[in-house]
């Protein structure tokens, strides 16, 4: 239920998956994220996004263990409800959001009705 | 506490004159929650009250190395501020309403504010986020049109911000529900600031925005994990309901 974090400095961003009938689309909160320090990579099932923030974030009084670690990057991998067509995929940024569209494989054939 | 109980446990000491109420629950973008933290901070309000209850999560917060409730009244002699560090679960924003409610009653509140955001699906592209309301009566209605806040005339409204005006009006007492546009499932500040500005005219404050606004991206780290939590709430209480037209539109 919440957002994740590790010790090597990785923050999980917030992320939601859309889908809608011939694509899915996904949006993901970069704060302090500029567009030349985002890798988008994906498969055909698993989509994988990192992002550089060009800056240390700490929370300095944040928890026990917590307290030491700097933040410098997001990264998030979801994986895909069905197959995507990989090579028709887009991406845009703006205003530190991030938004991907990824068309859905066509699977299957239009059944004719005699 | 039996089950079901809430109660409001005031520190020693708070001395009020008909003050107005300001509250901001976790709900869409975290408008009111970002703003009341805010509120609480520049006006620098002190603690005073927790409210508890057995059927809350079982967590403290711990602030300046101390454990808090979750739920705290700040305020000074003319302003109370509720603020929670948790979303509210279904069951229990009806209770939490009513006993607010029959609290600030008691303390002969005069205007009740929550402060909220209404989900617009093209945020991104909004640069002055528009506040709307919900207001109880004439009196209320006249401080809109002061301020030239927009209101909504017909449609549905979830959750215990809602509720709350709802309980002010059967008890007779001013309240005006205040709406952002923002963000639904991001932490958004600068909605947050946009209801600031039309509380700062109504209540004759001078909070300081801009911050708001500055820190924005940092706001929206620290807010993810709430975020998240919320998200899953308003997927409970069935928020997408606010879309819908409601039977006895006219």
């Amino acid at each position: 239920m919440t957002v994740r974090w590790d010790l090597n400095g990785f923050l999980e961003p917030l992320v939601h998956l859309e889908e809608r009938r011939n694509e899915f689309i996904v949006t993901a909160d970069l704060p302090f994220v500029k567009k030349e320090n985002i890798e988008v990579n994906a498969t055909e099932d698993v989509l994988e996004i990192k992002a550089g923030m060009g800056r240390e974030y700490c929370f300095r009084k944040w928890g026990t263990l917590q307290k030491g670690v700097s933040f410098t990057s997001f990264k998030k991998t979801i994986r895909l409800p069905s197959p995507i067509d990989v090579e028709k995929a887009s991406s845009s940024f703006s205003k530190g959001f991030l938004e991907i569209h990824l068309p859905k494989k066509r699977r299957g054939r239009e059944i004719r009705i005699h | 506490m039996m089950n079901g109980e809430i109660e409001i446990i005031e520190k020693k000491g708070i001395e009020l004159m008909q003050p107005s109420a300001v509250l901001g629950f976790p709900d869409v973008g975290l408008v009111g929650a970002i703003a009341t933290y805010h509120l609480v901070d520049k006006l620098g309000l002190g603690e005073v009250a927790s409210i508890e209850s057995d059927d809350f999560p079982p967590v403290v917060v711990v602030h300046n190395g101390r454990p808090v409730s979750p739920l705290r009244v700040y305020g000074n002699r003319d302003l109370l501020v509720v603020v929670s560090e948790i979303p509210i679960k279904s069951s229990l924003l009806h209770p939490i309403s009513r006993k607010l409610v029959e609290w600030f009653k008691s303390k002969n509140v005069k205007l009740v504010i929550p402060l909220g955001g209404v989900p617009h699906p093209n945020r991104i592209e909004v640069e002055a986020p528009q506040v709307y309301g919900i207001s109880v009566n004439k009196e209320t209605d006249r401080l809109m049109d002061k301020r030239n806040i927009q209101k909504m005339e017909e449609g549905i409204s979830v959750g215990a911000h809602s509720l709350v005006i709802y309980e002010c009006m059967k008890n007779k007492i001013n309240a005006l529900y205040l709406m952002a546009e923002s963000h639904a499932r991001y932490p958004d500040p600068e909605s947050a600031a946009a209801v600031i500005q039309k509380l700062n005219r109504i209540l004759g404050l001078d909070v300081e925005v801009k911050e708001l606004i500055e820190k924005g991206e940092e706001i929206k780290i620290q807010a993810r994990d709430l975020m998240k939590r919320t998200e899953n709430i308003l997927h409970d209480i069935e928020k997408e309901q606010e879309n819908e037209i409601p039977m006895m539109y006219r």
